[in-house]
Parts: C-alpha cells; structure tokens; sequence
C-alpha cells in the first residue's frame, strides 16, 4: 500500500499511515471545517490496511493538542476501525500521548480508553523538552 | 432613505462597558476563524490569562463559530462560489461572574428550535460528572450526528464551561429566529 502522508495544517493534524513500518500517526489540532470529508481518506486506507496487511503489530501514536467536537467523533469512529481490527486478529498499541498540563487531552485520553477496553490503549505523558 | 452617521463610539462605549474585548459581525470563513483564533490566544497570553482557561476560551469560541458557519441561515456567497455563514460573535470578561465569555448569535430555521431547546435543557440539568458520561453516551451512540458534524458542540461546550449554557431563541419580523448563546469559562 501507498504511504499516506498529509503535512500539518493550523486546523489539521500531520497524519501518516505507513503500512510497510505499520504505524499510524496523527500529530496537531483538528477542527477542519468538514471534519468526515478531511479524514475519509485517512478512514479507506485504515479499512484498506487491516483488511491487506499481516496481523503483526501495528503502532498508533496520537498526539492531540485540541480537537472540536466532531473530530471526537471522528477519532471515536477511529478507534471503532481499530477495535473491529483486533477482533479479526491484529495486534495494536495505541499511545494516547499528551502534554501533562493538557486537561482535556489527559481527560479525552481516559474517556477513549474507558471505551475502548478492548484495545491496548495507553496514556503517555510528554516528555518535556 | 435618510442617511444615519454610523454611531462607532457608542458601540465602541457599548462593546467596552461589557469588557468585551473581541467582537465580530458578519460572514465567518474557516480561513477567518484560524486567523482570528490565533489572534486571540496570543492576546490571552498577552493578558496573562491562565493556560488551561485560555484553551478552553478557544475551544469554546472555535465551536461556536463552527456552528454559526454550519447552521446559520443567513448565508453570504461569494464569487468565488463559497457560501459563509454569517453571525456576530463577542469575547468578553464579566465582572459580575468574574468570568470570561464567548458569545454568538445567527438566524437558525424554525425547525431546529425544538431540538437545540431539548438539547441545551437536558445539558443544563446535568453536574460535570453526569456531563462526562453522557458526553461520551451520545458520541458512541451517534445519535446526533449528521452530514455537518457530530452534535456535540453544546455537550463539548457545556464541558468546558463552568455554569450552564445561557443562550435564548428570539422570535423576529419576518419569520426570523435568532439563537443566542453565552458561555462563561
């Protein structure tokens, strides 16, 4: 499969998909103005990826600073992909990683893993630099 | 038709006597909204105010915006073939509540006001802990999403603020309805 990569915007993540290193990796804000036509690409590859690749373990680093309301959606939604890939045999780890003095990121971080209690979710503090 | 001096100075008296220090009517583009956002947080910075209420300022203003630019039924079109929402929207600190506010205002469609007024009351009865679980309820229920989003900008909102969601819905001439709403952090 093609490497996906889309360059950061102010509004939107830097998001790479590399299949051949098997990590998933979103980095930055979102609040696009459409939310589902920005990340629908993202979301055929992902269904693509688990439906082609082997079942060894795929890594998945989230590092965002702030979303609006229909990206939590969207990353709920993702994590759904993710949960149905694991009950058809994937292994996943998904690092939730936040700034420690980022509330609503730490918080969003435990209600997605209080949801998905299926997946290998952990909540990684920053190192500060 | 007589032509009236436009009155900047009482608006501006207006707009400070209400320590509102940001303010903006008309057509809100997502380019408009990055450009103004960015503007504000360096300003809150400037204004020392605290980070964790500074983010939330902006998360707060940033939904609000994005809901104007969705469900506004006033919509400008430019040549360009972009339609933009148009709204007011006001940044503020009250001292009474010894808060800070984000406010904004649009037309909405007769037919959502039954639907935003459940909405919002529902929220208002909630304490932040039943806030958080019902959140995340809705959002796995997908029960309001549609085309435009998730609807669960109040609910995020409501999460972030620290009293309930004060909005009003004005019925006007014409048929118009204007849905107002003030979020204090």
């Amino acid at each position: 499969m093609n490497k996906f990569y889309l360059e950061e915007t102010k509004f939107t993540p830097e998001i790479t998909l590399d299949a051949e290193s098997k990590t998933i990796e979103l980095k930055g804000k979102s609040y696009p103005e459409n939310t589902f036509d920005f990340y629908e690409p993202m979301i055929n590859w992902l269904e693509e990826y688990f439906e082609t690749s082997s079942k060894e373990k795929t890594v998945v680093n989230l590092e965002i600073i702030y979303f609006n309301s229909s990206s939590s959606k969207l990353f709920f939604d993702f994590f759904d992909i993710l949960e149905d890939a694991v009950g058809s045999g994937h292994e996943i780890e998904i690092n939730w990683i936040y700034d420690e003095d980022n509330e609503n990121a730490e918080e969003a971080g435990e209600d997605y893993q209080d949801d998905f209690q299926d997946l290998n979710f952990n909540l990684v503090v920053k190192e500060q630099d | 038709m007589g032509k009236e001096k436009i009155d900047l100075f009482h608006i501006k008296e207006f707009l400070d006597s209400h320590n509102i220090f940001f303010s903006f009517s008309g057509a809100i583009s997502q380019n408009l909204l990055i450009d103004i956002g960015e503007g504000i947080e360096s300003k809150l910075r400037d204004m020392s105010v605290e980070n964790k209420i500074a983010t939330n300022i902006f998360a707060i203003f940033t939904e609000q915006m994005q809901n104007v630019m969705n469900y506004s039924t006033n919509k400008i079109a430019f040549s360009s073939g972009v339609c933009e929402g148009t709204g007011i929207g006001v940044m503020g600190f009250s001292e009474e509540k010894c808060k800070y506010f984000v406010g904004s205002a649009n037309f909405i469609e007769k037919e959502s006001v039954e639907k935003i007024e459940n909405k919002i009351r529902k929220i208002n009865s909630l304490n932040r802990d039943q806030l958080r679980l019902y959140y995340r309820e809705i959002r796995k229920s997908g029960r309001f999403k549609h085309d435009k989003g998730a609807g669960l900008g109040f609910l995020e909102m409501a999460k972030k603020s620290t009293e309930p969601l004060d909005y009003s819905i004005v019925h006007l001439e014409n048929d118009k309805i204007l849905f107002e709403l003030f979020v204090y952090i």
